[in-house]
């Protein structure tokens, strides 16, 4: 395709390769972001458990 | 905010300016490529993408050896978070060299030395991940992991030179090609002003990945601590 004696138009492919190398990285992000929202909601999860632990603690040392 | 996130928020933003500069380069300032035209401007992101993933792996090999010699668990989340992030980058260079070579090659793909060995290499890390996630205790998983890591390394030089080594058509950007290399081409001022830029923005964005992934790692860390605490009371 290079042998032409005019400069083939490849705009598409360079956009195409672009979408890629900018997408992937910003995809890679959106993972972090996903996976820190897992970890926010596994928290949340934990501190309902520890005061639901802990209100079923505090009548049982009373008595 | 705490002092460690600020740093990173930092690093983050100087990162992003980097790219962005790398990118006006690229787009604004290298001149178009007589023979292949505007397609020849991903080479100015694949080639640092390519030798950055070999980096991430180099920096897996170092932090592997730095386990199995210290025994610091800390060194194997290092290699862990590497991998990861060079993999990211070996798609990346997959997928884009893929997208040139349709035009430069006329095909999508080729069984080439180069781009078959970098797919082993690819083939390879993705088994490291596999066998992290296959290993349930932490102390075997680490050694298990820090062997493969430095086992696996072999498959870097065997693709970065498998160019000079072996026929292929892929083309050396240092030094000279093959007679068989097909897509090659010789660089003007400005065009190695633009990939060396983009070689060190690319490579300050490894290191911001790695360290944001290394933070992510220690949450991650701090919520299993804060469940296994649960379980024990």
């Amino acid at each position: 395709m290079f042998l032409l004696d005019e400069t083939p138009n490849t705009v598409a492919y360079m956009l195409a390769g672009y979408a890629v190398l900018l997408g992937f990285p910003i995809l890679y992000v959106l993972s972090w972001v996903v996976r820190r929202s897992g970890l926010k909601h596994e928290l949340e999860l934990l501190k309902i458990i520890q005061a639901e632990k802990d209100a079923a603690r505090k009548p049982a040392s009373k008595s | 905010m705490s002092q460690t996130s600020r740093r990173l928020m930092i690093f983050n933003v100087i990162t992003g300016v980097l790219v962005a500069a790398a990118l006006g380069l690229v787009f604004l300032y290298a001149p178009r490529e007589r023979q292949m035209g505007e397609v020849q401007r991903i080479f100015y992101f694949h080639v640092p993408v390519a030798w950055v993933s070999f980096l991430a792996f180099f920096v897996t090999l170092c932090t592997s050896i730095a386990f199995l010699v210290k025994g610091e668990i800390k060194w194997d989340k290092v290699s862990a978070a590497s991998v990861e992030v060079g993999l990211v980058f070996t798609i990346m260079a997959i997928i884009s060299g893929s997208i040139w070579a349709r035009p430069a090659w006329n095909t999508w793909w080729t069984w080439d030395p180069r781009l078959t060995t970098y797919t082993i290499l690819a083939l390879i890390y993705v088994a490291y991940l596999m066998l992290r996630q296959g290993v349930e205790d932490p102390g075997r998983r680490a050694r298990f992991a820090s062997v493969y890591g430095i086992v696996g390394f072999i498959s870097v030089p065997l693709t970065f030179f498998s160019i000079r080594w072996w026929r292929t058509i892929h083309p050396v950007v240092i030094g000279a090609g093959t007679a068989t290399s097909i897509g090659g081409f010789d660089m003007t001022p400005p065009m190695v002003v633009t990939l060396m830029f983009s070689l060190f923005a690319i490579t300050v964005l490894y290191f911001c990945f790695l360290a944001n992934r290394l933070q992510l790692q220690r949450e991650m860390d701090h919520v299993e601590q804060l469940k296994a605490q649960a379980m024990a009371d």
